[in-house]
């Protein structure tokens, strides 16, 4: 593969390729999101004073651990769609985008498998 | 990167006053751009003191007066002085307008007059629209078929040809586009809101038997999605059309049709 291939698959690696699943996408996270981030308010604020056993029990039931780990995957999804956009809007420069936009996507990522990973290892271990 | 402030070369110096003429009892003060290509300088703001005595009531009327009585070498681009030609749009007061059809006396205070924002000026109150242009005619705004053409004209019902109302009347004055902050930062990429209103005037168009390609054609990150419905090209219309609905009905057949 020549460098111009190369330079093509890295942009169709970066970049939407269309634009109408990109703008879907980002909107249906933000309307499952809603919800997701009102259950978890109530309750943080209902946990807030509560000790760590009370916490572990509560991640660890299996209905808060599922909507939990999706609340997870669909938050970090929405970011990384979202803070796309707005690397895409500012930064002209095709590397420093390209750079910005994977070091944002890779960042997300290990977040998220961070925080899937503490809740598989709070359900599993409590 | 984002630039957030002006080259030095762009930078508006002071320019100079012209005085009203003696004997003039009401006086309104215009702030004009100036800048000539043609001299190093950097660009600058004029003072004219226009004599509204004798002045007509719309802010073209007064630049033409202050181009036929106090400065000649002004510069700016008008034709049919009743807002159907679109030449004449500028900044007005802050806001990008048709300049024959804002009345003076709407404006408190003094009158600052500036080129569209974010175009490249060719001399005084005239941007570079050429870019501007080729994404017009990337659209290809005219009627595309597939069936040989009839024997007489392509008909329409009333309410097919209703769905045109509020894109016809666009004028191309592209006072939204120059308007649009998506427009000044991806400007080279993302068509604006001018070009996408008359995108969909003929996507909208029940003669036109091309929808598909050309919903295809904008399927792209940079040319439609953009728009992140900031209204700003509503809000300038000086046709009070509504470019940001338009583009907002694009992005919902392109929703149904994927």
């Amino acid at each position: 593969m020549n460098l111009r291939g190369y330079s093509q698959k890295l942009r169709a690696l970066v970049f939407t390729k269309g634009g109408v699943a990109h703008w879907w996408a980002q909107r249906f996270t933000a309307v499952l999101l809603l919800p997701l981030l009102i259950w978890l308010v109530v309750n943080i604020l209902y946990l807030f004073s509560a000790d760590i056993q009370v916490v572990s029990e509560w991640i660890g039931s299996p209905v808060n651990a599922i909507l939990l780990t999706l609340f997870t995957l669909v938050l970090f999804h929405h970011a990384q769609l979202g803070l796309q956009v707005v690397i895409e809007d500012y930064i002209h420069t095709f590397w420093l985008r390209s750079f910005a936009i994977v070091s944002v996507k890779l960042s997300l990522a290990i977040l998220c498998i961070l925080c899937l990973g503490s809740i598989i290892k709070i359900v599993l271990l409590g | 990167m984002a630039e957030f402030s002006l080259p030095a070369n762009s930078k508006i110096k002071t320019g100079k006053i012209h005085k009203a003429p003696e004997g003039a009892t009401d006086i309104k003060s215009f702030y004009v751009y100036r800048y000539n290509p043609d001299s190093e300088e950097n660009p600058c703001v004029d003072v004219f003191e226009v004599d509204m005595g004798s002045c007509g009531p719309m802010v073209l009327d007064a630049l033409i007066k202050i181009k036929n009585e106090m400065d000649s070498s002004l510069t700016f681009r008008r034709s049919c002085r009743e807002g159907v030609c679109g030449s004449c749009a500028m900044n007005v007061d802050g806001t990008n307008t048709l300049s024959c059809i804002k009345a003076i006396d709407e404006i408190d205070g003094d009158v600052k007059i500036y080129p569209l924002p974010h175009m490249e000026v060719i001399k005084d109150l005239v941007p570079d629209l050429k870019h501007a242009y080729a994404q017009y005619a990337s659209i290809e705004p005219w009627l595309k078929t597939n069936t040989p053409a009839p024997d007489k004209e392509r008909l329409q019902s009333p309410e097919e040809r209703a769905k045109l109302d509020g894109l016809w009347e666009c004028v191309l004055c592209f006072c939204c586009s120059t308007s649009c902050p998506s427009y000044w930062w991806n400007g080279d990429e993302y068509l604006g809101p001018a070009a996408l209103l008359q995108a969909y005037r003929w996507i909208a168009d029940s003669r036109d038997e091309q929808t598909e390609e050309r919903l295809e054609k904008l399927e792209d990150p940079f040319k439609l999605y953009r728009c992140h419905t900031i209204m700003n090209c509503t809000k300038t219309c000086p046709k009070h059309l509504n470019p940001a609905k338009a583009i907002g009905d694009v992005k919902k057949l392109m929703v149904e049709g994927s």
